[in-house]
């Protein structure tokens, strides 16, 4: 890890750290939000940013009972009704100030009155969650699928890869959308409509590399010990593919990412209610003219995650996989 | 040549075969009763039983098959849940706006990509170089929409040089230059990153060294020599572009209000018209498997190896 750390530039280093910091914001998420992110005020409706506290009135006292003989009634008021003097019926109960300090609504309302800042900073578990479990996914399938084609070759190779074919013939986002018309809006389908896009790329890349590798020594040495076919595949081929896979899943996140923006802005993502950023944005677009941060600011998270991601990518795979340099897609 | 054609072209078959099951599974899986959304919500179970039958719902499952694919074999691709208008017909009225739009990101992502990729390659390492790989990976990184959205506030809303809606196109060109400029960003950056690698790695070999050496000019060791050799990765890019242009112009041409078959593909989303879903699907993956047919022809054309790199495995 330390021996990464070192090859890597300082770009690299740059976007490792800053995306460590965003799952470190994903993790702490509750801790770090001023407001809940689904909390709606009408009254806070489209408001515009405040300063870093602002002042609210108290809400009025509660009545002590919600019906009933004492309902509505305040604690100095019935203190007066037993008996106890005005005055010191209104002494027993501590004025309250009218006004409290409250964190403000730093970036502003949305449409719903909802905070603005705290919903993005939920935003950043979602984002990051969805596109790691519909990347792990990805990876597992294309893997097995990769590593058995490449080993194999033949008709297994065949077979598999017309299947690879045929899910890289469907335009992505249209797949994506078939499936979460069948399987419904949810987080699972979220990640599994994803996940099913991009499968199909990782088994390719995969498969030509050990393609590569069924013929070299030590396959064939282990083939001439006798060593089984799972053997050599989980022993030999695996870990020489591991840096490839290393940058395959940084890479990927970046397209898992911008997926699932695609998918909650146009409506098939997660609940709409949920604060994913693209969502966010399909919410503020409505609102475009008047108030344009309201989708530029999620916007931008979005831009700033995958740019991290590929920036990461592009260097690990640098540093990873020389040979491989540039001639990324074929 | 010919035979490699015909082998390729045979190659597509069952590509063409999976994508006509998944689709027909697709929309056997989807919830909700076909024969119930056209009877509508009030009929009765009867009326339902002989909408079924017409339809030939009844059918055993292979039946159903055959029968869909004999349809589709004669262009008919049902028609919509809501307007009840064929599918087709609806395809063919709205691809053009699509094509067109498609045409017009192209020619915006091929000239900048080529121009961003040959720059950088040309002065590597220099500023503008990093300039280029800078406004490339944000190219590559920042959503479609954002792009969209950001263009439509200041160019079309702030600066209004452009038109704010697409809607009314009709014959005109001009609507449809900012959605394509939209759509083309993306591809341009990574095109402009494909250049400039395949580009340097040419330029590191010993023939570009030994024309340099002749006292060849830089511009014609440039294009009739390093560009000429780059051309198969430029391909690929242009042809995934091409091929998967309905992507992007799912969410142009909703920001844009451009009528094309991305916008219809979101309104089927919405409605949940599920016969016109599936037939935009099934359009746009058969212009993938035809352009990707057209490509490696065009491939095999220019380097002769691949034709016998593509059939060597199997």
């Amino acid at each position: 890890m330390t021996e990464l750390w070192h090859r890597l530039s300082w770009t690299g280093r740059l976007s490792l750290l800053g995306i460590l910091l965003l799952v470190g914001v994903a993790l702490a998420a509750p801790w770090l939000v001023p407001h809940d992110p689904l909390e709606t005020d009408p009254q806070r409706r489209l408001a515009r940013p405040t300063g870093w506290w602002v002042e609210v009135p108290v809400a009025v006292q509660e009545p002590i009972e919600k019906d009933g003989a004492l309902a509505g009634r305040s604690v100095a008021d019935l203190l007066a009704t037993a008996g106890v003097p005005v005055h010191l019926a209104t002494a027993a109960v501590p004025t309250r100030p009218s006004t409290v300090w409250k964190p403000g609504f730093w970036l502003g309302c949305d449409q719903y009155g909802q905070d603005v800042f705290s919903r993005l900073v939920y935003g950043t578990r979602l984002s990051l969650g969805i596109g790691f479990s519909a990347r792990l996914f990805a990876l597992t399938i294309g893997l097995v699928v990769g590593l058995l084609a490449g080993y194999f070759g033949g008709w297994t190779d065949w077979l598999l890869m017309r299947l690879v074919d045929i899910f890289l013939a469907f335009p992505s986002l249209l797949l994506a959308i078939a499936i979460s018309m069948v399987l419904g809006n949810g987080l699972l389908t979220v990640i599994l409509a994803i996940a099913v896009v991009g499968w199909a790329e990782t088994a390719r890349i995969v498969r030509s590399q050990a393609l590569e590798l069924r013929s070299a020594e030590f396959v064939l040495a282990a083939q001439a010990m006798g060593a089984s076919h799972a053997r050599i595949i989980l022993t030999h081929l695996l870990p020489n593919c591991l840096p490839l896979i290393i940058v395959i899943f940084a890479m990927g996140m970046a397209t898992a990412i911008l997926a699932e923006a695609s998918l909650s802005f146009l409506g098939l993502g997660v609940d709409p209610a949920l604060p994913t950023w693209g969502g966010m944005v399909a919410a503020g677009k409505d609102y475009l003219w008047a108030y344009p941060t309201l989708a530029i600011y999620p916007g931008c998270c979005i831009a700033l995650v995958v740019i991290l991601f590929n920036v990461l990518g592009d260097e690990l795979r640098d540093v990873l996989d020389p040979g491989r340099k540039g001639n990324w897609l074929a | 040549m010919a035979e490699f054609a015909l082998r390729r072209l045979l190659g597509t078959v069952p590509v063409i075969f999976g994508i006509l099951a998944i689709a027909f599974v697709v929309l056997y899986l989807v919830p909700g009763d076909p024969a119930q959304t056209v009877a509508g919500p009030r009929a009765s179970p009867e009326a339902i039983a002989r909408i079924a039958a017409e339809m030939g719902l009844d059918r055993p499952l292979p039946e159903r098959f055959l029968g869909y694919l004999r349809r589709l074999a004669v262009g008919d691709l049902g028609r919509s849940a809501v307007s009840d208008k064929p599918v087709a017909d609806s395809i063919v009225e709205k691809f053009p706006y699509t094509l067109k739009l498609t045409v017009l990101a192209m020619a915006f992502s091929i000239s900048l990509g080529l121009l961003a990729g040959i720059l950088g390659a040309m002065y590597r390492g220099g500023v503008i170089d990093r300039l280029c790989t800078v406004l490339s990976v944000a190219g590559i990184s920042i959503p479609i929409f954002l792009f969209g959205l950001v263009f439509l506030y200041v160019l079309a809303g702030k600066l209004k040089w452009f038109p704010t809606s697409a809607y009314r196109v009709g014959d005109a060109w001009w609507p449809l230059v900012l959605p394509a400029f939209t759509l083309g960003v993306r591809s341009a950056a990574f095109l402009a990153r494909i250049v400039r690698s395949s580009l340097i790695e040419v330029l590191n070999q010993d023939f570009i060294r030994t024309a340099r050496a002749k006292g060849v000019p830089a511009s014609r060791i440039l294009f009739r020599h390093a560009l000429v050799n780059a051309l198969i990765p430029i391909i690929t890019v242009i042809g995934l572009d091409l091929s998967s242009f309905l992507n992007g112009s799912v969410i142009v041409e909703t920001i844009f209000d451009v009528p094309g078959l991305g916008r219809f593909a979101m309104e089927a989303i919405l409605q949940r018209d599920y016969p016109v879903i599936q037939g935009i699907v099934l359009f746009s993956a058969f212009i993938f498997v035809f352009v990707n047919f057209l490509l490696d022809l065009v491939y095999a054309w220019i380097n002769p190896r691949v034709r016998d790199e593509m059939f060597g495995q199997a």
